[in-house]
């Protein structure tokens, strides 16, 4: 070590300034705590390449306190995966597991920061036989599921947990046809027996059925469960109980009999099966908006401007009447509080009523009653009817502890999404972070309407307080963007806040060429008063929407801050920086072979085909967004004439974006995961090739 | 007045708001009070300490930050301001030996300046880059390396 220090200094020129014990200084010689203090602004890829410059700074680099100061400084503005807690093990196995966190998360913002950006794995299903309205993911610390609901009154749960298989086993076209998904959807949902026979000839059946089967097969992989709820569904909310163990859902519909059904699946147990624990009724009804729960209380709010409050394991309810008589877009339920958005825009906070603040003092102590996965979802319920609703209990009236109202110009509001920053667990954080505390626990509201995109933040409030709303009022706008050519249709703002996503047209007509953006807000809310820009970037997360002209090179983007070279866009070589995407965007083969199988082999019997652009290889005929079609050859890539994004959501740090359409296609693009790997099913396909071709 | 002696004998002598902008001096000066003797600097040689003082010189009036926006400056590495730049655009050898004279006379924003400079420099770059931008010797042994690189690649991986 010492010669080559040595050695170093020969080289650097002989100029010794120093008094520094007659060393140059270099990098490399500086002390250890320097050299970490260094490392602590870079990014931490950049951190793995100073690890393999030299000793001393190898020796740098194995530090804990460098990585987990690292890991503080980054995930206030990059989302971060956490890894399930393994204090026992080594510092060096900690060190492994920042880096393999920090670098994942480094990786995923990249690739949301990147023009058109293209998933890993994108996995597509037809999830329902009639318009998703819903879509909710729910993360904990091992598992990830996705929850559907559509008009046709079906609830499915997607399980994410683990990478998602991808089409690619099959080389034979899915010449399905739309009825022919449908009865195989209804098959799956235990309605009607398979329908297998829609071949023209016995070959095509044949090939048809086997990749029918392929489908079922993936289908089989990821859908978890299912349920018929006997209505439509408007709404859906879901929560992981604290074990993991357990997935609460609660379905809110508009026709129903009942304001919201809760159900329950025991995550353990195969088959999972939906267990239906209470059906809610509020007194005065017309129909439900949206739901938020939150352990044993669901929030419902409705189309007439009344909030609902009940204990679902017990079946309390209150409710509460909204400023305006307008519908309800979104409601959050917080710990003593609740959050309403109406259609109008003018955000309102109640206190939750007065029953619900007896339990939640009681439910700090481990009362067993209060605690539903300790006991209440133990005790089954014979019928789930049993819980009796019908009885009169007393309506204690939440109060509106803050009101504020729209703008006379605003326009209507399309989405709105509700997420609470999640807040350190006390001892988890290093002291060092104690400033970086007040801004942790915040809730951002992301509302969007038509144009424009808007994010106010409800800032926790500095000193520990008991009044049921422990937040800043009134909210602040931390982030605005505005799209004034195109019509946003629809959005979602990931749990923990830091990102989100945007349907929008492009054309702003018909027909509909929709677009997905990724929303990031600048890292530097916290100075200005003015709101922050949200840096908007065109994803690919599937492989039918069109990619908008990358605009000019914004001089709003500062070129300052570490976090901030994560934001400006990267454009990848082989797209052109101005102007429309290309009609064939690059890599799109290799994606698109989840919807569509690549080229055929010759034993296909269609020699007429051409490259992968004919609409007859989307497994419905082009009914899903076509992929991109010389024919059309649109720039934007082709219109969506049958069908249409109705409801997208995001797992920001799981890196997963969901969507789902008007004819209940779901897509699940995963952003991190390479596909599960399809070996299987490549040796399957090619048997049954093998014995088709010795007929 | 304050009389500073640096490590090749030379002696500097400033105004005291001016040397206290080092943590270390106004310390010192606070346990003995003023003094005509030279405070020793035997870690600073004068053409590094002559750097730092034109930088305490024109930081001498700045507020004492509170711990929050201490905290919150570090974090904006290129958050480096207009005249600082220019002070610290200097050959390697006067970067590093200023972040360790900032660092030995314990003046924070000047130790900021100075590792928000170098972070910049070795940002995104390849381990091969960062050994020749600042010439530094590949001290590994094969074996280490490909060790290294395995590691690395786990974590890349995951």
């Amino acid at each position: 070590m010492a010669t080559v220090l040595r050695a170093a200094e020969f080289v650097a020129d002989g100029h010794n300034l120093a008094g520094n014990n007659g060393r140059a200084a270099s990098l490399a010689s500086l002390p250890t705590e320097l050299i970490i203090k260094i490392l602590r602004l870079v990014p931490p890829s950049t951190i793995l390449s100073c690890n393999r410059v030299c000793r001393s700074l190898h020796f740098a680099c194995k530090s804990i306190s460098l990585w987990s100061t690292v890991l503080d400084d980054w995930q206030r503005e990059h989302p971060v995966l956490p890894k399930s807690d393994n204090s026992n093990g080594t510092n060096e196995d900690k060190v492994q597991e920042l880096i393999s966190m920090l670098i994942t998360s480094e990786e995923l913002s990249e690739r949301w920061n990147t023009y058109g950006s293209e998933p890993q794995t994108v996995f597509r299903t037809r999830a329902h036989i009639d318009r998703i309205t819903c879509m909710k993911i729910v993360s904990g610390r091992c598992g990830r599921y996705l929850v559907t609901g559509a008009v046709d009154g079906w609830i499915r749960i997607w399980n994410m947990s683990n990478p998602l298989p991808e089409a690619q086993g099959s080389n034979i076209p899915e010449q399905t046809s739309y009825n022919e998904e449908s009865a195989e959807l209804r098959s799956t949902a235990g309605e009607m027996p398979p329908s297998s026979s829609f071949g023209s000839n016995e070959l095509s059946s044949l090939l048809t059925n086997t990749a029918a089967n392929e489908r079922r097969k993936r289908r089989k992989q990821v859908l978890l469960s299912e349920i018929d709820t006997g209505g439509d569904i408007t709404c859906v909310d879901a929560e992981l109980s604290q074990d993991e163990k357990r997935l609460v859902c609660v379905v809110g519909s508009y026709y129903s009999s009942a304001g919201c059904l809760v159900y329950v699946l025991d995550l353990d147990k195969r088959p999972a099966m939906l267990d239906q624990r209470a059906s809610l009724n509020p007194r005065e009804w017309f129909g439900t908006h949206c739901v938020s729960l939150r352990g044993d209380y669901i929030t419902i709010g409705t189309y007439v401007g009344f909030i609902h409050v009940f204990k679902w394991t017990t079946g309390w309810r209150a409710t509460m009447e909204t400023g305006s008589r307008c519908s309800t877009a979104s409601v959050k339920l917080l710990e003593n509080s609740v959050i309403s958005v109406t259609r109008a825009g003018s955000i309102e906070v109640f206190s939750l009523p007065s029953s619900a603040e007896e339990t939640s003092e009681l439910s700090d102590a481990p009362s067993p009653r209060m605690n539903p996965s300790a006991s209440l979802l133990e005790d089954r319920h014979p019928d789930p009817s049993t819980i009796d609703l019908k009885e009169d209990t007393p309506i204690p009236p939440g109060r509106v502890i803050a009101r504020q109202t729209p703008d006379e110009s605003s326009r209507p509001l399309l989405s709105v999404t509700i997420s609470e920053e999640p807040r350190p667990r006390p001892g988890c954080t290093s002291q060092r972070s104690k400033t970086a505390d007040a801004k942790c626990g915040r809730i951002i509201l992301q509302m969007i309407d038509s144009k424009t995109v808007l994010h106010y933040a409800f800032q926790r409030k500095k000193r520990p307080s008991s009044h049921p709303f422990p937040y800043e009022w009134p909210p602040r706008v931390i982030g605005r963007a505005a799209l004034p050519n195109e019509r946003i249709t629809g959005g979602a703002i990931g749990a923990l806040g830091k990102r989100a996503v945007l349907m929008s047209n492009l054309t702003g007509g018909v027909p509909p060429v929709s677009c997905i953006r990724a929303l990031t807000r600048q890292p530097d809310d916290s100075g200005s008063v003015d709101a922050a820009t949200i840096a908007m970037l065109p994803l690919r997360p599937i492989p039918d929407v069109g990619l908008p002209a990358l605009p000019a090179p914004s001089s709003n983007i500062p070129n300052n801050d570490i976090s901030s070279s994560f934001l400006r866009p990267t454009v990848p070589k082989t797209v052109c920086p101005a102007g429309p995407a290309p009609a064939s965007p690059p890599r799109a083969v290799g994606l698109e072979s989840a919807a569509v199988s690549p080229p055929t082999p010759p034993t296909q019997g269609t020699p007429d085909r051409r490259a992968p652009s004919t609409s007859s290889e989307l497994p419905f005929g082009s009914a899903a967004f076509s992929s991109p079609s010389s024919s059309i050859g649109s720039s934007f890539g082709v219109p969506s004439r049958s069908d249409v994004l109705t409801e997208i959501c995001i797992d920001e740090a799981a890196g997963l974006i969901c969507i789902g359409t008007a004819r209940g296609n779901c897509w699940i693009a995963d952003y991190v995961r390479k596909p599960a790997t399809a070996t299987s099913a490549v040796a399957t396909t090619k048997t049954t090739i093998k014995g088709l071709g010795m007929v | 007045m304050v009389k500073l002696s640096t490590s090749d004998g030379e002696e500097f002598t400033v105004e005291r708001d001016v040397a206290e902008r080092s943590v270390l001096i106004k310390q010192m000066l606070e346990d003995i009070g003023e003094s005509d003797q030279a405070i020793p600097l035997p870690n600073v040689s004068s053409q590094v300490l002559k750097k730092v003082l034109e930088y305490c010189e024109h930081h001498r009036a700045d507020p004492t930050p509170t711990v929050e926006e201490a905290e919150e400056s570090r974090k904006r590495v290129t958050d480096i301001g207009e005249w600082d730049q220019k002070f610290i655009n200097v050959d390697q050898e006067m970067l590093f030996e200023i972040i360790l004279a900032a660092n030995y006379l314990d003046i924070k924003p000047l130790l900021d300046v100075g590792c928000k400079t170098v972070a910049l420099m070795i940002k995104g770059k390849t381990p091969d880059e960062i050994r020749k931008l600042f010439n530094i010797q590949n001290d590994f042994t094969p074996e280490e390396e490909e060790q290294i690189k395995k590691e690395n690649e786990w974590a890349e991986d995951r």
